[in-house]
């Protein structure tokens, strides 16, 4: 044995889909493989139908992601490799030195590390308190405002309880006051339906790879026209090449160099998987799916979930930990004993622990997808129990 | 298989796995496992090997230029046998067993036992 993971015969339980979805649409693998197989070159940058065969299969990726996303205009949608580059290009295009931002005490770090990096650049920042739940009353963001704001930032649903934000009262709030907002729908993008203009939001970065089923190195950011960040990378974007800087339209503003173009083509493909199914089938079986563990969790009495009890105030994520058992462990043996995968610790998100009361050492996450079932809720919990119960005797022996 | 009594830790994940697969080429038994926290604030992943190796195993690392944050005895929590297990044992509660892979059948035919 070489100490490598033993290889499991039995399908994984896959609750780590806040990380990244599996498994994907069949018709994504076969979407990446044709884009790598297919006579396909470099999209925008050649005129010969090889490189135009390339840009159809992006531009098809923006089609899909503008359908989603009830956006007017595909050019709006710029594609990145992964949220985090989205959430970069909206805060540093943005915001400057003597400028106000706000957000909340429930983001991930690629919203607070890129704000707290401004903020010791000189921009002020005021980070919102949430509950011991996650919940963010939008009355503060309106006593919060300055007339130097310049952006508010929440994220759509906390990657750690799924707390849902009150997106749509938030861009009520911003619109009134002339202040742009950004929404991280990292987690949500394909499990909660999202229009732009329903919710009123003016900028939307999302990943690809997540909800919307899509390959790793995906993601995008959608701008609200008048909204205007500038690019925070700049290089050859296959317009105006007469010119040495950077164009000033969108997309190509923020698309410098080759794009992933497998991974669009394989996005395309899961994006369509979800406008077939309905990003409202895939919120009622996850809600389906917190109900189930909900129902798990009370028969475990050391089990202790963090956010709030009801479903419709959640995303499909939750956290939770076993008394008396470090979460790190709890999911070395999920892992190792039992072929469940959950994530462990903080969760990139150290803020959001902090005001959850489960600094530092974080708790056990389960995230899931449309491709979970109630099944493999009821094994996590028989698992979950075992855990407990040999936390219990480990304890009786005097440790 | 060798008690796998010692941890190596690292500042991030990709030296973690760095670390695995130099070690395993020169014939050491490792496993990655989630990093206990309390050992580990800066990285997720940390990786198991036998303590007594140390040394020739630090010796691997470093010819390599694999970082490590740090190095532990270790043994995981819900393998920990206190000075109570014997008199708990004496008094009929089941003597938890060691780790087994893939050991949900057994597993479960314990708890049977104990609840």
């Amino acid at each position: 044995m070489d100490g490598r993971q033993q290889e499991h015969e039995d399908r994984p339980v896959y609750f780590d889909n806040a990380a990244t979805s599996w498994p994907k649409p069949p018709a994504v693998a076969e979407a990446v493989a044709n884009a790598i197989t297919a006579p396909m070159g470099n999209p925008g940058r050649s005129g010969h139908r090889m490189a135009i065969a390339a840009g159809r299969l992006v531009l098809g990726a923006r089609d899909a992601l503008a359908e989603l996303f009830d956006v007017d205009d595909p050019s709006r949608i710029v594609l990145t490799k992964n949220a985090t580059e989205a959430l970069n290009i909206a805060m540093y295009g943005l915001l400057k030195p003597g400028d106000h931002a706000i957000t909340t005490s429930m983001e991930h770090n690629s919203v607070m590390r890129p704000l707290r990096d401004l903020e010791a650049r000189g921009v002020e920042l005021t980070v919102l308190p949430c509950s011991p739940e996650g919940i963010l009353d939008p009355e503060q963001v309106r006593r919060a405002l300055r007339g130097t704001t310049r952006l508010v930032v929440t994220t759509h649903a906390s990657n750690v309880v799924g707390t849902l934000m009150p997106v749509a009262e938030v861009a009520g709030i911003c619109r009134d006051a002339g202040v742009p907002y950004l929404v991280d729908a990292a987690q949500t993008a394909g499990a909660v339906p999202i229009s732009v203009d329903d919710l009123g939001l003016d900028l939307l970065a999302f990943s690809g790879h997540k909800g919307l089923l899509g390959p790793t190195g995906t993601g995008g950011l959608y701008i609200r026209e008048g909204v205007e960040p500038g690019p925070i990378t700049r290089g050859g974007t296959g317009s105006r090449s007469d010119e040495e800087v950077q164009p000033e339209f969108l997309p190509d503003v923020h698309e410098s160099g080759t794009l992933n173009v497998p991974g669009f083509a394989g996005l395309a493909a899961g994006v369509q998987h979800l406008l077939t199914i309905g990003v409202d089938r895939v919120r009622e079986h996850e809600k389906a799916l917190l109900r189930a563990f909900f129902e798990v969790a009370e028969g475990i009495p050391s089990c202790r979930v963090y956010g709030p009890r009801d479903p419709e105030r959640r995303a499909g994520v939750v956290a939770f930990n076993l008394d008396g058992v470090s979460p790190s462990e709890v999911g070395r043996v999920l892992d190792a004993e039992f072929n469940v995968m959950s994530r462990i610790g903080l969760h990139c998100a150290p803020i959001a622990h902090r005001t959850l009361g489960t600094f530092p050492d974080g708790s056990v996450r389960f995230g899931w997808s449309m491709f979970n079932t109630v099944d493999e809720i009821a094994q996590a919990g028989e698992a979950l129990a075992a855990i407990a119960a040999r936390a219990g005797l480990v304890r009786a022996g005097g440790v | 298989m060798a008690a796998l009594d010692g941890l190596l830790t690292f500042f991030s994940w990709h030296h973690a796995l760095r670390a695995e697969t130099v070690l395993v080429r020169e014939g050491f038994e490792v496993l990655l496992i989630p990093a206990p926290r309390d050992l580990s604030p800066n990285c997720g992943t940390a990786l198991r090997f036998g303590y007594e190796q140390r040394e020739p195993a630090l010796a691997v690392l470093a010819d390599r230029k694999v970082r490590i944050d740090g190095m532990h005895l270790y043994t995981p929590e819900l393998e920990r046998d206190g000075p109570m297990a014997a008199s708990a044992e004496a008094n009929g509660a089941a003597r938890a067993p060691a780790l087994q892979p893939a050991g949900g059948e057994r597993w479960a035919s314990w708890l049977r036992k104990v609840i």
